[in-house]
């Protein structure tokens, strides 16, 4: 039910910046493999959200691998023909032997927003290094950039590990304790905060770990930290001119020209300026524990509340952590939904299969907004469910309390999460044992980060803000 | 290598951006995609080259800074005002008169 991939493309938000991808000549499979590697930073495919690029891809079939070239043979035949980048203040040209991009600025009043259209042999390796690319020219846009670097959260904070390959970020990746805590083995987003600091964001850009983070979430990025292989262990606060040249040396820019040379080098220099950076000695058998202990010492709690965190990071933390237990608890707030459900009382939803929902049944569902900040999670009961053979299920929800009906096209005018149950719907013994696990099992700052608009109206989203 | 083998004056290309921290000097040449640190003497050389400078201009700056005698200074400059022309990370200027 967490699907948002719509038959012909899709909505990313990645690094904090929100792309769409129309695909000609896609076949199902290819979609179908987007899907499987992208759907963590998928959103739901409205129209109404704020996008800042938009491309038009034309897929030509796959031409068979040639088996008498060798994969050090392709690696060298990839190195001599770089990318080949040029931009202006109105156009991006991305290059590849195989890959072609020309975007146009869209709108000139806002900071970053493009369209335009892009060429590849369908392979998914061929869009995500499409995406490397363009949001390596993006992001910088917005004064931030991509690192080539793991990127690993503690607590409530992120740690950066730039490196290039060979480093041990893969390594560190699967030392951690908690897969859902890397961000990312390979390619990070960073982006300033507005507030002098930084976060750190997951990505679908992932090295030998085989995966990253589940949610497009992103943390406060707290440290830098340099890996280099050592008899023991070693932690070494260093200078902001050794950060720089080595986040220099991890910083993706395809470019040449002055500008954006120029552009990159200010991105370097504003990170490695307002975020302190550590060298640290690591053996293979070097916990993560170790590291983590010598920067809290350092740098204080890593375990500080993150105010900033978007209502879209957190819903969409929220589908992570539905599609891996298969439930979640949330506090309603609201009264659309009253009696069945009050303001303030506590709401389980369980992922079901959209074939086993009908009309009576209370659902969750997500509903974005054009900014982050306006997305919502909302809890309606379905009136009318239309099933689609194409895949985009016909939604018709309602507040009990609301006379209006709100109809959607799952996965492209919201998204729906799961069936919602009450305390009051548990009546027997043993309901009421599950109820009790249910709670033990949803984590306790889970609960109440999130609040359930139970209201027709945009109601609010996150408490504590 | 002596200071007769570096003649004509120097200075910085504009083509490449630095910036200045804590002291240190960090470079970005991009049209070789290498990035360059120098260390406090380095800086200062660098600083030096703003304005066109031959390395004995540089060496007597050097030693009006630091206690060492200038065949030590020299020692110094020299081969780090090579690297600099070999890496073009400064440009000849041609002479005025």
């Amino acid at each position: 039910v967490t699907t948002s991939a719509g038959a012909k493309g899709f909505l990313l938000s990645l690094g904090g910046l929100v792309g769409r991808f129309e695909f000609t000549n896609a076949t199902p499979e290819f979609l179908d493999d987007l899907r499987r590697r992208y759907d963590p930073w998928c959103l739901p495919s409205s129209d109404l959200v704020r996008q800042n690029v938009a491309i038009r891809i034309t897929l030509t079939p796959p031409t068979p691998l040639d088996p008498s070239i060798s994969w050090e043979q392709r690696a060298k035949l990839a190195t001599e023909n770089p990318v080949s980048l040029l931009e202006s203040e109105s156009r991006i040209e991305i290059s590849r032997r195989d890959l072609s991009v020309q975007l146009d600025r869209a709108d000139k009043h806002i900071p970053c927003s493009w369209s335009g259209a892009a060429a590849f042999e369908m392979r998914v390796l061929n869009f995500d290094a499409l995406l490397r690319v363009v949001w390596s020219v993006l992001l910088p846009h917005m004064g931030g950039g991509l690192v080539h670097a793991c990127a690993v959260r503690i607590g409530q904070s992120a740690v950066l590990l730039p490196g290039q390959s060979g480093t041990g970020k893969s390594t560190f990746a699967a030392k951690m304790p908690n897969a859902d805590d890397v961000l990312s083995d390979e390619m990070t987003p960073v982006l300033p905060d507005g507030r002098g600091g930084w976060r750190a964001f997951s990505s679908p850009f992932w090295g030998d770990f085989k995966r990253a983070g589940g949610s497009l979430r992103s943390w406060p990025l707290r440290a830098v930290v340099h890996i280099e292989k050592g008899e023991k262990f070693s932690f070494t606060r260093i200078s902001s001119a050794n950060t720089l040249s080595q986040v220099l040396g991890c910083l993706l820019c395809f470019s040449v020209q002055p500008e954006n040379t120029r552009r990159n080098f200010n991105v370097a220099i504003a990170l490695a300026t307002s975020v302190p950076a550590f060298s640290v000695g690591m053996q293979l058998e070097t916990k993560p524990d170790e590291l983590f202990v010598s920067l809290s010492n350092e740098l204080g709690s890593l375990q500080t509340p993150d105010p900033l965190a978007s209502a879209r990071e957190l819903i969409s933390e929220s589908r992570w952590e539905l599609h891996k237990n298969g439930h979640h608890a949330y506090y309603a707030q609201g009264g659309s939904m009253h009696p069945h459900i009050r303001n303030g009382e506590p709401i389980f939803v369980q992922s079901v299969a959209i074939p086993e929902l009908q009309a009576g049944n209370v659902v969750l569902y997500w509903e974005p907004g054009p900014s982050p900040e306006d997305d919502r999670l909302i809890c309606h009961r379905l009136v009318l469910l239309e099933k689609s053979h194409s895949g985009n299920d016909r939604f018709y929800m309602k507040g009990d309390t609301v006379g209006r009906v709100e109809e959607f096209d799952n996965g492209i005018g919201a998204e729906v999460f799961g069936k919602v149950t009450t305390t009051r719907d548990i009546a027997s013994p043993s309901k009421e044992r599950t109820l009790g696990q249910l709670s033990r099992e949803t984590r306790a700052r889970e609960v109440g980060r999130l609040l359930v608009s139970l209201g027709s109206g945009p109601l609010s989203k996150v408490m504590g803000r | 290598m002596n200071v007769g083998t570096i003649e004509g004056r120097f200075k910085q290309d504009n083509g490449v951006p630095f910036r200045v921290l804590g002291g240190e000097a960090v470079l970005v040449d991009p049209r070789r995609r290498e990035v360059h640190r120098f260390n406090e003497t380095g800086t200062k050389i660098w600083e030096g080259l703003k304005h066109p400078r031959t390395v004995p201009d540089l060496i007597a700056d050097l030693a009006a800074l630091y206690p060492e005698d200038v065949a030590a200074i020299e020692a110094e400059v020299v081969p780090f005002v090579s690297s600099l022309i070999e890496f073009q990370l400064v440009v000849r200027v041609e002479d005025e008169t």
